[in-house]
């Protein structure tokens, strides 16, 4: 393994990780698809912003994507609260929208450039470690690893911190608000903070596979735990996994990395969902 | 309006194609599973990738590769959701994000083959360069899913309402649902030409959902949903032509159009249903 290699593996070890975090929220509030919608509903705020800043990393553009991302959220949750319609048909109207939206700028703004909207599409973390964080004499190591690392301790924090409100919230809102807690504002909260995640992991994973890094790491998880502390950790340990031993089978096999990943994690849940089967089947003997 | 010779076979095919997926879609959306077409729609990706490696480049392979790995996925969500643990939703995001990075993978693979060129269009679509014989295949598979849902409409109708009610009067409902599901599947495929795998999902849910607030009987709706469906895909692809400028090397795809034609569309109905509304309480209405 060159020093490159181990880099880009770091990179998708991080961003997994990080998106594991939030992920483990989502999938247990049963709303696992609206990673999906956030995901796809990003690209219009990252070519709007990337026209701004002309930087994929900058700051500003991170933000401005994720508010584009919360934006979707908010949209659907205002289509299923007027009750204009059901909450599974305003995902599945808003985020093909929005994604057509940006689909369509990518091609018209970027057609000099040749931005393909494969790369748009994929993400490609084999070129995220051309994006140095350099000074005057050093090299600090790619950009994307200090964001997603950066990020992952973030979460961390965060989850930590705001532990009881959160899981709170998460298993019995109505209790919640008797205990003067506000469960919609942590719920927006946590969607802007899940959007920031994705638009994170966007250059590395691209708006669909991130869905995988937030999904099937907790899926695997699930199976071997039901407390809620223990399926942080396990969903954050299955997407480290899934991360080293996709990069792995991409650089052996030279396969896309982020899709290999996205193959990887799905073959653990496979392994899990069998060994669950085998386990249960005894106990229940 | 003179129609460019090119421009042909595509607005006859996006046409029949809004057609075919807005009518079969309606389905879905009555019975609260849109989100199922989209995972359908990802989960095609790899069989496309398959189809290519064991049959060769033609379409009807191709189609016959997605359509398989479709039923595949819906049955991988049907065991996992079984067994418990996972919810419903984890499972299809889950089916559907690492499908999608499977056909990813595959396609990559396919590409460096010298027939596998332009396979990757199935990610985003290629309504544009629809052919006559893309056409045929619509047809068939739209009629296919159309004729298979008439001949046992009793069953399909009340297994989308009241499945209780349909077991309790003898139906099998789990003939009825695999029914729908398939020609679900149907709908998939044939749609994942046009707009892509990132984009079906609007093409099965949005014209339902423009022509709910006009009709409230099911053979209705779907009629003016597959009419919804077929004058966007129509609008879009004539958009996406003329508004195309090869001098400028802009070309807008033709995908992404029609999804904005549709949205517009669904803004607009939604739109007129209220103003009528008020007009219809101004004027003292309902008392």
């Amino acid at each position: 393994m060159t020093l490159s290699e181990i880099e880009m593996g770091l990179i998708l070890a991080l961003t997994a990780a990080s998106c594991a975090i939030p992920g483990t929220v989502l999938v247990l509030r049963k709303q696992a698809m609206l990673s999906d919608a956030i995901g796809h509903s990003l690209l219009p705020g990252v070519v709007l912003a990337y026209a701004l800043t002309a930087n994929m990393n900058s700051p500003l553009l991170l933000l401005g994507a994720a508010v584009s991302g919360w934006l979707a959220v908010v949209i659907v949750e205002t289509l299923t609260t007027t009750k204009v319609v059901k909450e599974d048909a305003a995902i599945g109207l808003t985020f093909p929208a929005l994604f057509a939206l940006g689909v369509l700028l990518v091609t018209v703004s970027y057609r000099q450039e040749h931005l393909d909207v494969d790369r748009v599409l994929l993400g490609m973390p084999e070129l995220a470690r051309y994006d140095r964080f350099l000074s005057e004499t050093r090299d600090f190591g790619p950009k994307g690893l200090w964001l997603s690392g950066g990020l992952f301790l973030f979460h961390t924090l965060i989850f930590t911190l705001a532990a009881k409100e959160i899981r709170l919230t998460t298993f019995d809102p109505d209790l919640a608000r008797a205990f003067g807690y506000h469960p919609m504002l942590v719920r927006q909260i946590l969607m802007f903070l899940v959007s920031l995640t994705a638009v994170s992991a966007f250059n590395v994973a691209g708006p669909v596979l991130v869905v995988a890094f937030f999904v099937v790491p907790v899926c695997c998880a699930r199976y071997w735990t039901d407390r809620y502390l223990t399926t942080f950790i396990l969903s954050v340990l299955f997407a480290l996994l899934g991360a080293i031993l996709g990069t792995f089978f991409s650089i052996r096999y030279d396969l896309p990395a982020s899709g290999t990943v996205a193959m990887t994690l799905g073959g653990l849940w496979f392994l899990c969902f069998v060994a669950y089967g085998l386990t249960s089947r005894r106990k229940s003997r | 309006m003179v129609i460019d010779a090119g421009l042909q076979p595509v607005l006859i095919g996006t046409t029949l194609l809004g057609a075919v997926t807005g009518s079969l879609g309606t389905f879905a959306v009555v019975r609260r599973q849109s989100l199922l077409g989209d995972a359908l729609s990802h989960a095609a990706l790899p069989g496309v990738a398959l189809g290519f490696f064991l049959f060769g480049r033609e379409t009807p392979f191709l189609l016959l590769g997605a359509g398989g790995a479709g039923w595949l996925a819906l049955w991988a969500v049907m065991i996992i959701t079984r067994r418990g643990r996972v919810s419903f939703d984890a499972t299809l995001a889950g089916i559907l994000s690492v499908t999608f990075g499977a056909g990813l993978v595959g396609l990559r693979k396919a590409q460096t083959q010298p027939q596998g060129a332009g396979l990757e269009l199935y990610l985003v679509g290629q309504a544009g360069t629809l052919s006559y014989s893309d056409v045929s295949a619509v047809i068939a598979v739209g009629l296919l899913a159309l004729i298979g849902i008439g001949l046992t409409w009793n069953l399909c109708f009340s297994v989308s309402f009241d499945p209780t009610f349909a077991q309790t009067i003898g139906y099998r409902v789990k003939v009825g649902e695999a029914i729908l599901v398939s020609a679900l599947v149907l709908a998939v495929v044939v749609g994942l030409q046009a707009v892509g795998a990132a984009l079906l999902s609007a093409l099965l849910v949005a014209p339902a959902i423009a022509a709910r607030p006009w009709v409230n009987r099911l053979i209705p709706l779907i009629i003016l949903a597959g009419l919804f469906g077929s004058v966007s895909c129509a609008l879009g692809a004539i958009l996406s032509h003329y508004l195309s400028d090869p001098t400028h090397r802009l070309s807008i795809p033709t995908g992404p159009t029609i999804v904005l034609c549709l949205s517009a569309l669904t803004i607009l109905s939604f739109l007129i249903h209220w103003l009528r509304k008020q007009i219809w309480l101004r004027q003292g209405g309902g008392t």
